[in-house]
């Protein structure tokens, strides 16, 4: 079936009232060798049996390893009811809540999903989710800078260095300055040498815990820059904050974070979920969709999307972002799976993957041509050095079903999660010990 | 509609109450009724350098958000602090209570482009 937006006779007749002959006439100007001559150069179909025999094929490529890697995303369990309630076709198939007279369900979780970041957060407002992490963090540094006309942002040396990728490249054409912050020898950013006298620093962007896992102190640079128009932007794994002191009472001015962690795998990259939670102040400032609680005219309960003035829809090119939508099916299953959980369940969560974490560490600080770099102040990653290969040996790994990342060549990387066992972990070190 | 013959207007739909080198700004009762109501404004700080041409605050609608525009060029000497708690006196009272702010400006006000009440009437066709 071919999809004809309009008949033969009424293309001659536009591209005779634009004064061309043809088709390849209106086009004339795009250089020869950029036209596609052939067909796309895309093969017949296949059946659906051969189809399904090509894709196995490829998929059983995948070799699905033990990990040890975070960084970023990590390989949390996922309770099956998540997966169930989030493919229901209600929500599955939903689209943007623009008429909110038919759209009820959707606006209401995603208002409770706001409310339980702003819980998890301690901040006073959150959107309806981002992007990912990294174009979250990128959003809040614009945020900052439309709010207060500077530009100058500082970053922390432990940013995830992928996230620091996205803010550079928004920040090329927008006039931004990102200034690198040093390192201190603890693993954490050092403000010794911020220079708060000019005052024109947008923001500053602290990841905690940071990049190597480390946590950060973000009250240690709020209390200093309180009185100036600098606002800190606090970066987080959303699964962590239900044991660490959260940004919100750490003066932190706009949090945001990756939230894969809530319920989602790590499905190779993507789609993941950008979290966004701001206080007050900024609450006009803050990019993408908010959905409100209110009433209908019976005085019934009811959600709708609230302060689009905000949006570029209503505010066209003064709009402080292009974000118009969100992450609205990862948003679901974070949805689900903090209302399964709830605080105390986060935090058990958190317990079982700390406790399995500093038992490794403990036991890889024994092996000899091993060291932990920073042996606490830790959640459930750290750092390791290794006198050996680190490449050499996360090959070695992987051959025997282990995922593990080197930072260079004597530094690895390694997260516990909640899914790692005993056995697994002792296994590993089996391996690190029999290494030479 | 309301207008008043004391005071200026501008293309941008703002009026301007000249007090020696210094203007009062505020927008006219044609421009809140098209607005509708008003919910949130966002003023300028005292202190604050402006451009003439520049904007000096958002109002924001339920439907929409407009910008302020400052015609001259000055410092922003006053605010109305009043309609940041109650953002509907700009509807109610555009050319007293709903006041945005004042500027005091360096040039002459005689080099910007002004209307009376008679030619603002005519620009808004009524």
């Amino acid at each position: 079936m071919k999809y004809i937006p309009c008949t033969k006779q009424e293309e001659k007749e536009i591209l005779s009232f634009l004064g061309y002959d043809s088709f390849e006439d209106f086009i004339s100007f795009v250089p020869k060798d950029l036209l596609v001559r052939d067909k796309y150069g895309i093969s017949k179909g296949l059946s659906e049996l051969e189809l399904l025999a090509h894709m196995k094929n490829l998929s059983s490529k995948n070799q699905e390893g033990i990990s040890f890697i975070g960084a970023g995303a990590y390989d949390k369990y996922v309770p099956t009811i998540v997966d169930f309630l989030s493919s229901r076709s209600e929500f599955y198939t939903a689209y943007t809540p623009y008429q909110a007279e038919v759209s009820q369900g959707t606006l209401q979780y995603l208002y409770e999903y706001q409310s339980m970041i702003c819980s998890l957060s301690g901040m006073d407002a959150a959107n309806a989710s981002l992007y990912d992490g990294a174009s979250a963090v990128a959003e809040a540094a614009i945020l900052a800078s439309g709010h207060n006309k500077l530009n100058k942002i500082l970053v922390s040396p432990f940013l995830n260095q992928n996230y620091l990728s996205v803010l550079k490249t928004h920040a090329k054409n927008l006039n931004l300055e990102i200034i690198m912050l040093s390192k201190n020898n603890h693993g954490l950013t050092s403000f010794d040498d911020i220079d708060f006298s000019d005052n024109d620093i947008s923001s500053i962007i602290i990841q905690s815990p940071n990049f190597i896992g480390q946590i950060e102190d973000w009250s240690k640079i709020s209390g200093r820059i309180k009185d100036l128009s600098t606002l800190l932007i606090g970066v987080s794994d959303p699964a962590t904050l239900s044991i660490l002191n959260p940004p919100g009472h750490c003066g932190v001015d706009i949090y945001v974070g990756e939230g894969q962690t809530l319920g989602n795998y790590l499905s190779y990259g993507g789609p993941y979920l950008g979290l966004m939670a701001v206080k007050n102040s900024l609450i006009r400032k803050i990019p993408g969709r908010i959905v409100g609680k209110t009433e209908d005219i019976d005085g019934k309960t009811g959600y709708t999307l609230t302060l689009q003035t905000r949006e570029q829809h209503i505010r066209r090119e003064r709009a402080t972002s292009n974000i118009c939508t969100n992450q609205g099916l990862i948003a679901l299953r974070a949805t689900l799976y903090l209302s399964l959980f709830g605080s105390e369940g986060l935090r058990k969560i958190n317990e079982l993957s700390m406790s399995l974490a500093y038992y490794m560490s403990n036991e890889i600080d024994k092996i000899e041509g091993f060291s932990v770099i920073h042996k606490s102040n830790f959640i459930n990653e750290f750092l390791i050095s290794t006198s050996c290969d680190a490449e050499d040996l996360a090959k070695k790994c992987l051959n025997k079903g282990y995922n593990l990342l080197p930072l260079s060549k004597n530094e690895i990387l390694i997260a516990v999660t909640e899914k790692r066992t005993k056995i697994q972990i002792d296994l590993l070190l089996d391996i690190f010990r029999a290494h030479k | 509609m309301e207008v008043l013959d004391s005071l200026l207007y501008t293309e941008d739909h703002e009026w301007l109450r000249i007090d020696n080198n210094k203007v009062y700004i505020g927008i006219t009762d044609f421009a809140q009724s098209e607005l509708g109501d008003i919910i949130f404004v966002e003023l300028p700080s005292i202190d604050d350098n402006v451009d003439a041409g520049g904007t000096i605050g958002t109002i924001e609608a339920v439907k929409t958000v407009a910008d302020v525009y400052t015609p001259i060029s000055g410092k922003i000497v006053e605010i109305n602090e009043n309609i940041v708690d109650q953002p509907e006196l700009i509807n109610s009272s555009p050319y007293e209570d709903g006041w945005i702010a004042c500027i005091e400006f360096n040039g002459s006000i005689d080099e910007v482009k002004t209307l009376s009440s008679q030619e603002y009437l005519k620009f808004i066709g009524k």
